[in-house]
């Protein structure tokens, strides 16, 4: 079993610094926040409404999965909606309707469908938005900002979407 | 109608006795069942999604809920759609939506779902509870907790605790319950739209089955609940057996319960077969497909005065 538990001083610093990154310290301001460390060590933090720290049971999930902690927190797609909904400045990628709905379904992303971004890096993880600016999924660069919206070249690396609450929700296995 | 509709002669029997106009609903069975979309208020307005879903061919209309739209036109899955898959609704009945209703949580801080995949209703209970305050979630079945933790993260629920474990055993979590809801394990003869192997699956045994497990069930949901708190009792049944029998068999054994008003639907039985049932049970309602065009279901409303 699996449990919850309040995040440490230093793992606070590190989710601080993380919320800054994206754009959101201000959203996560006061907000509740719990840590559950699975064997291998993983560190999934969960955005919570109350602490129900009084119940003696384990849940197998609670509150909204929001990352995993290691150096910084790799956001969760449900952090990712977050993101783009609060944030103001935040590393992303805009993608045209038909990139839209290949990105979806897993699929990569084309320099050409890429309508807008935000200054980034090699291998920075962005959050992918639609034309609506809805996070849509996070990707990983290939390319700086020079080269990001090359033509007839995969530019950002699909690295989750939200087709995966449906493709995943009937495979077997571990939940995270 | 055995022959004409393929169902096993005992079925059509029963229905004859306990639906008003049965020849009508088999009549209705055979077409696929209407289909409804519950606004995730937490993430889009209703407007909002009328209007993209609009732009992308459907045609939606209005229900009785002000969150709940019927989808007339579907040119393409509705489960495919951006909007569905960001959570900005969800793909479910409308009597569904009507139990979660008559729950009244939004002023409540701690509710139970006792049997809670695939998470339809503790979506919407965490919708109604503005994402606050805590749901305790339960369900049984390992691979359904999955399909539940997929549907809380696309819906950006935060008030969710999910538990793996028999909903007889909350009484363990040593906990009093504002609002508690049962929509307990049924023999399901109000989806026989939605699944039509259910026709010739369904069996005498299994309404007999299913009434013993919902006993202990909605037992256990009364105990756990605040006195002033709400249980809410429902099925996808239209079994006697499954609801107004269950709900008088806890009536009759327990003090300090009382039967509210549900509003919508048809007045539960008060005499079935040989039974004569408390008075009171006119106050549960059942929904039928050909009357309220929704799937088949039963709603019961107690009202915890001492326990």
């Amino acid at each position: 079993m699996d449990s919850y538990r309040k995040p440490t001083e230093l793992e606070l610093t590190i989710l601080k610094r993380s919320f800054s990154k994206w754009g959101v310290f201000e959203y996560f301001k006061n907000k509740l926040l719990a840590i559950r460390t699975q064997g291998d060590d993983k560190r999934q933090i969960f955005l919570l409404s109350t602490d129900v720290g009084d119940i003696d049971r384990f849940p197998v999930y609670s509150g909204l999965y929001i990352g995993t902690l290691g150096k910084y927190l790799s956001p969760s797609l449900g952090m990712a909606q977050i993101i783009a909904k609060e944030a103001k400045i935040f590393p992303f990628v805009k993608v045209n309707r038909k990139a839209e709905s290949l990105v979806i379904y897993g699929r990569d992303i084309f320099g050409d469908s890429i309508v807008e971004y935000s200054v980034s890096k090699e291998n920075e993880v962005v959050i992918i938005l639609n034309m609506h600016s809805e996070g849509i999924g996070l990707g990983l660069t290939r390319h700086d900002s020079t080269f990001i919206t090359t033509k007839g070249k995969v530019t950002v690396t699909n690295v989750a979407d939200i087709g995966q609450y449906i493709r995943e929700e009937r495979l077997s296995g571990s939940m995270f | 109608m055995a022959q004409k509709y393929h169902y096993p002669v005992w079925i059509v029997s029963r229905f004859i006795n306990i639906i008003p106009n049965a020849s009508k609903l088999f009549q209705y069975l055979e077409s696929p069942p209407r289909k409804y979309i519950r606004i995730n208020t937490l993430k889009a307005t209703v407007g909002e999604i009328m209007e993209r879903l609009k732009c992308i061919g459907f045609e939606v209309r209005k229900s009785i809920l002000s969150d709940v739209l019927e989808i007339t036109s579907e040119p393409f899955s509705l489960g495919s759609t951006v909007e569905h898959l960001l959570g900005y609704f969800y793909i479910q009945d409308l009597s569904s939506c009507l139990a979660v209703r008559e729950l009244d949580a939004s002023d409540s801080k701690l509710v139970l779902d006792m049997t809670c995949a695939p998470g339809g209703k503790t979506t919407y209970i965490a919708q109604k509870m503005n994402n606050a305050g805590a749901l305790i979630a339960v369900d049984t079945s390992r691979r359904r907790i999955r399909s539940t933790y997929f549907n809380l993260m696309r819906c950006g629920i935060q008030n969710t605790h999910l538990y793996n474990m028999d909903a007889i055993d909350v009484t363990k979590f040593g906990l009093k319950f504002d609002r508690v809801l049962l929509d307990a394990p049924c023999s399901c003869e109000g989806v026989i739209p939605r699944d039509r192997s259910l026709k010739n699956r369904h069996t005498p045994g299994l309404i007999d089955k299913c009434a013993q497990r919902q006993l202990i069930l909605l037992d256990t949901a009364l105990r756990v609940t605040k006195p002033g708190g709400i249980v809410i009792y429902s099925t996808c049944t239209f079994a006697p057996e499954e609801n107004e029998l269950v709900v008088n068999s806890l009536l009759n054994s327990r003090e300090g319960i009382r039967i509210e008003p549900v509003d919508f639907g048809n007045d539960g039985l008060t005499s079935f077969s040989d039974y004569s049932l408390d008075s009171t049970l006119t106050a549960t309602k059942r929904l039928y497909p050909h009357i309220h065009g929704t799937l088949g279901f039963y709603i019961a409303k107690f009202k915890i005065d001492f326990g």
